[in-house]
């Protein structure tokens, strides 16, 4: 799980459009220019290619940081 | 799920029209700044749109794509048995605008005419019920499916303001013995009605002078109640959700694979959407149908606008097998796997307006 969040971080950077040094877990979300209604629907996309998950839209927004991100994907992949 | 399959049920024919305005980026810009507007087109995909102007509506689109498609057949007039209007953007609270368009295009009075309130998903909804209405007895049906939506939408509300353009268009159904099955598989879940909405302005919530006021909102974005109002997430979600489920099914239903489509052709709702689908679906570019980024999102005439647009030339000249899907406002979702053409398929009209 370790390795698949590195590639999901590596990943959110792309799909927000910054530099992948500006993205870690531990980032505030809210200090990312690219993290608007646009970068949260390529979040939404690369949840669903990456984890096979449709995240809950409210629980997305309500994230603060990376690491909130992450363990929202991971507590919903553990769902059946 | 509501399946069905149809027999000897032929589209004779697909027009399209667009109003003659035209807004571009550069418009956008003004409003909502370059920076702004570059970030959401490059996601959307929609480089410029075709609106109406004020006091042109969905129904006289549609009469010209209608027009355009009666010139061209070999149709009788009163041998169209019924007509059906598909819409969100209907001209009267009352009458049917089918009725308005029954008289406008001088059918007979034997011609059934009626309104299905629909959006995205609505033109699969049209062939549906069209189509049943062929096996059910009338010999030839008009099925108008058009919107416009930019009469809808707050100008200054980025979420929707740069994405939606406005169409109308005609699709031409007759009894054909020889046509092959056409495979419908339709859904509903309502739950999402609030995530794309004009939530004022008919009854639940009548207008009022505060309905329709435009005031800022989440995102510094400006509308009213009165506006449509889309929160793009939960529809991107529905989507991505009930989609590639609904395409497998329909692809069982119709006992083939992706291989035996020619052309996929889903609701134009905006590029980042289609193309995650055809991703998802593992389904090779060529075969996948955009034609939004001169004509937007054009909510119920976006699957009839590609199929003018992007497979006019194919279509005119042999026949080809169609997998059709809407989805949206409802939420609604519908799709078809089908056989077209040889078919009538003028060039997109461009309507004076």
């Amino acid at each position: 799980m370790v390795d698949a969040n590195a590639e999901f971080v590596r990943r959110l950077a792309e799909a927000l459009n910054e530099d992948s040094a500006a993205v870690q877990e531990n980032t505030r979300l809210a200090d990312l220019e690219g993290w608007d209604s646009v970068g949260q629907l390529s979040v939404i996309a690369l949840v669903d290619e990456c984890f096979n998950r449709r995240l809950n839209v409210d629980a997305l927004r309500k994230c603060q940081s990376v690491s909130d991100l992450l363990h929202l994907i991971n507590g919903q992949s553990q769902q059946p | 799920m509501a399946a069905s399959s149809v027999k000897g049920v032929r589209i004779a024919g697909v027009a399209s029209a667009v109003p003659e305005t035209v807004l571009t980026l550069e418009d956008d810009a003004k409003v909502f700044g370059r920076m702004e507007i570059e970030r959401i087109s490059q996601n959307i995909g929609v480089k410029r749109r075709h609106v109406v102007r004020e006091g042109t509506c969905t129904s006289d689109l549609c009469f010209a794509a209608a027009a355009r498609l009666l010139d061209e057949l070999p149709w009788p007039r009163d041998s169209v048995d019924a007509i059906i209007f598909v819409s969100q953007t209907a001209d009267y609270f009352m009458p049917a605008t089918a009725c308005v368009l029954q008289d406008r295009l001088r059918l007979a009075r034997h011609c059934a005419a009626f309104d299905v309130n629909q959006g995205c998903a609505g033109y699969v909804y049209g062939l549906w019920i069209g189509s049943q209405l062929v096996r059910g007895g009338c010999r030839r049906l008009l099925l108008l499916a058009g919107d416009t939506t930019s009469r809808l939408v707050s100008p200054r509300d980025r979420t929707v303001a740069s994405l939606f353009g406005d169409a109308g268009t005609a699709t031409a159904l007759e009894v054909d013995e020889e046509a092959p099955a056409m495979h419908f598989e339709l859904g509903t879940d309502g739950s999402g009605r609030k995530c794309l909405m004009v939530p004022a302005g008919a009854f639940r919530q009548p207008h009022t002078a505060q309905s329709s006021q435009r005031t800022e909102r989440e995102g510094g974005n400006i509308r009213g109640d009165e506006d449509l109002v889309m929160d793009g997430g939960e529809v991107f979600t529905f989507a991505l959700r009930e989609v590639p489920r609904l395409v497998q099914t329909i692809l069982s239903a119709a006992g083939c694979g992706t291989a035996d489509i020619d052309a996929f052709v889903f609701h134009q709702a905006n590029h980042f959407m289609l193309n995650h689908l055809a991703k998802r679906l593992k389904l090779p570019q060529e075969k996948v149908a955009v034609g939004l980024t001169d004509y937007g999102n054009t909510s119920s005439a976006s699957i009839p606008l590609a199929i003018t647009t992007e497979l006019r030339e194919a279509l005119s000249t042999q026949g080809r097998r169609l997998l059709l899907a809407g989805f949206g406002a409802g939420f609604s979702w519908a799709a078809s796997v089908l056989s077209c053409g040889p078919a009538c398929v003028p060039p997109v009209l461009v309507a004076a307006s």
